[in-house]
């Protein structure tokens, strides 16, 4: 199985850290432990850019079998990614899918992005995305449900679970409440809509933690 | 024209959000009322601790209940002032430190002054050490903890000669944490570092001004849906926060949080607080979405308060009342949504001089509400 994960991914499953029997681990360490971790040079440098050191320790950028990222940027995205378009890293991952999936004959694969806009908005990198189904989706959550489901009995255990749940639904409320608060006070928005945008956070946190530990409580049937 | 050519002293729903002010007023909502009226009678015919959730959508009344009952002492019931220590906190934001904060939130708003007053005077109407003796019946007790709050408000342990100095090293010891010659002066052991010494060291307090006449803590912890911003640590170490102090004054106290529920029902709240602090509820107050007839008796009660003739039915008739209440959207049938909606049209009706306003003048505010928006 392997992941090909995007930065933003990579910077949530490496906020927390945790241990387990006496070693620290963060989500990405232990993720890391548990099945290959791709990315595309494009999502190597942004994280490069946010983390010095993770390169430098392991270098999980994909080697292209026959055809060039740049050869896939030209084909399907217009040549966007070399233009350092936004977007530029999930498209870049998605050409090293396609390119996993058909030349190295790997049917595992999955497409680890928290930039949900970016993969499930309306222009082309959600239908070139769409026409090759073989790669689920998968967010930092679902990291959690699947090292839940497959090292629990290694000490990964339902506490740990809910705990780094709620560490992820802090580390994105926070991120987001903060840039409100930066909109609020430059005066992009007023004290009704930093409100509203507010209520909406909070509907997302809550939705986002009882439909998680709804999905933990299921696996927890399977695991016990 | 002026609120008073309307029949007014003030806008009734002036407050969008709950204020401390004007909190002496309680509209509709009848059943929430009741049902937080009857915790607080039974808490004094049954002393335990109990922990009560009210949850709801957002402005639905929480925050007003606590601010309500907050200020407003239960005569009625036969409860005289003196026999409640009512404290509201809102939950702290950053989870770093948040139980030791609510500490010293509670602290805060009970006073050091009264508590040392109160205990002092406790002191005096009993015989020698009965404060010590009730507090060590409990074998959870910290004996250094009782020790220490007995030295804090002893009059003869005063470093500074002055009640004012009473209160002071009070305030340090719970503050900054008193240096080691104050304590040496005073014979106090132990500070207060952890989170758990905090809550042992505030549940000692609390446990002592209960003692005597009969008298009860209400502890409202507002805004609990926050806890969601918090880490997974610092998320558990809340909850164990709200079990230690619930455990801690296992009578005399009611633990009120207000739960902001954006979606979903009564079960979801299990998910969002965990086991831990969802097996401490004892009893749930449900604010919930109004009527058309709730949002009539609440408007109308509301503004009945503020009426200068109040065998009129203006400024609003019912009728009125009752054709803005039907074209409120369902989702906002809250008290929040419907004071902006009402407060709104008031101020149209001031400003068009409009005395007896008619369903007609409410269709055309409509109409120019329309035409803005």
């Amino acid at each position: 199985m392997v992941c090909v994960i995007d930065a933003c991914s990579y910077i949530y499953l490496n906020q927390h850290s945790f241990t387990i029997a006496g070693k620290d681990y963060t989500l990405f360490s232990l993720l890391d432990q548990l099945i290959t971790i791709r990315q595309s040079e494009v999502v190597g440098q942004e994280i490069l850019l946010a983390s010095e050191s993770a390169i430098k320790r392991n270098n999980r950028n994909y080697k292209f079998k026959r055809r060039s990222l740049a050869e896939y940027d030209n084909l399907l995205f217009d040549g966007t990614i070399g233009s350092s378009s936004k977007d530029a890293g999930e498209k870049a991952n998605l050409a090293v899918c396609i390119d996993m999936f058909k030349y190295k004959n790997n049917s595992q694969i999955v497409f680890l992005s928290d930039d949900l806009k970016a993969v499930k908005s309306e222009d082309k990198l959600h239908t070139i995305y769409d026409a090759f189904p073989y790669f689920p989706l998968w967010t930092s959550f679902e990291v959690i449900l699947f090292i839940y489901h497959v090292y629990k009995r290694k000490g990964f255990t339902s506490d740990l679970a809910r705990q780094t749940l709620q560490d992820l639904i802090s580390f994105h409320s926070n991120i987001r409440h903060e840039g409100l608060k930066a909109q609020k006070n430059r005066l992009d928005i007023n004290n009704d809509q930093f409100a509203q945008n507010v209520q909406k956070l909070q509907t997302w946190q809550q939705k986002t933690k009882r439909m998680y530990t709804e999905r933990l409580d299921i696996i927890e049937q399977v695991n016990s | 024209m002026e609120l008073k050519d309307i029949n007014l002293t003030q806008n009734p729903f002036q407050d969008i959000t709950p204020s401390r002010e004007g909190v002496e007023i309680w509209a509709g909502l009848k059943e929430q009322k009741k049902q937080i009226t009857n915790i607080y009678s039974n808490a004094f015919d049954r002393n335990y601790r109990q922990v009560v959730l009210n949850w709801g959508p957002v402005g639905g009344g929480k925050t007003h209940a606590a601010f309500y009952f907050y200020k407003n002492k239960l005569r009625e019931l036969g409860i005289s002032d003196n026999q409640i220590i009512s404290v509201y906190v809102n939950l702290p934001r950053e989870g770093k430190g948040a139980g030791i904060e609510t500490v010293r939130g509670i602290f805060d708003q009970i006073r050091v002054e009264r508590i040392i007053d109160d205990l002092n005077t406790l002191s005096k109407e009993k015989e020698e050490n009965y404060i010590v003796n009730e507090l060590k019946k409990e074998i959870t007790s910290s004996e250094a903890f009782i020790d220490s709050l007995v030295k804090l408000v002893a009059p003869k342990n005063n470093l500074f000669g002055n009640q004012q100095g009473l209160v002071q090293i009070f305030k340090k010891y719970i503050y900054d944490g008193i240096n080691t010659n104050d304590a040496k002066k005073l014979g106090i052991a132990r500070s207060l570092k952890t989170m758990d010494e905090y809550v042992s060291f505030l549940g000692l307090v609390l446990k002592a001004l209960t003692l005597g006449e009969q008298k009860h803590v209400f502890l409202w912890i507002d805004e609990m849906e926050d806890l969601l911003y918090y880490s997974g640590k610092e998320f558990k170490q809340y909850s164990q926060f709200i079990r230690n102090l619930t455990d801690s004054v296992n009578k005399n106290m009611t633990t009120f949080l207000n739960f902001t529920l954006t979606e979903g029902e009564e079960d979801s709240i299990k998910h969002l607080l965990g086991d831990a602090m969802w097996s401490r509820i004892d009893s749930k107050v449900r604010f919930r979405d109004l009527s058309v007839e709730d949002v009539v008796e609440y408007c109308t009660e509301l503004i009945s308060f503020y009426q200068v003739d109040k065998n009129s039915e203006f400024p609003l008739s019912k009728q009125v009342v009752e054709y803005i209440a039907k074209n409120i959207p369902a989702s906002s049938l809250i008290p929040r949504e419907i004071n902006k909606v009402f407060r709104d049209y008031i101020y149209f009706i001031l400003e068009n001089d409009i005395k007896k306003p008619t369903i007609n003048d409410v269709k055309k505010w409509q109409f120019e509400r329309q035409s803005v928006t």
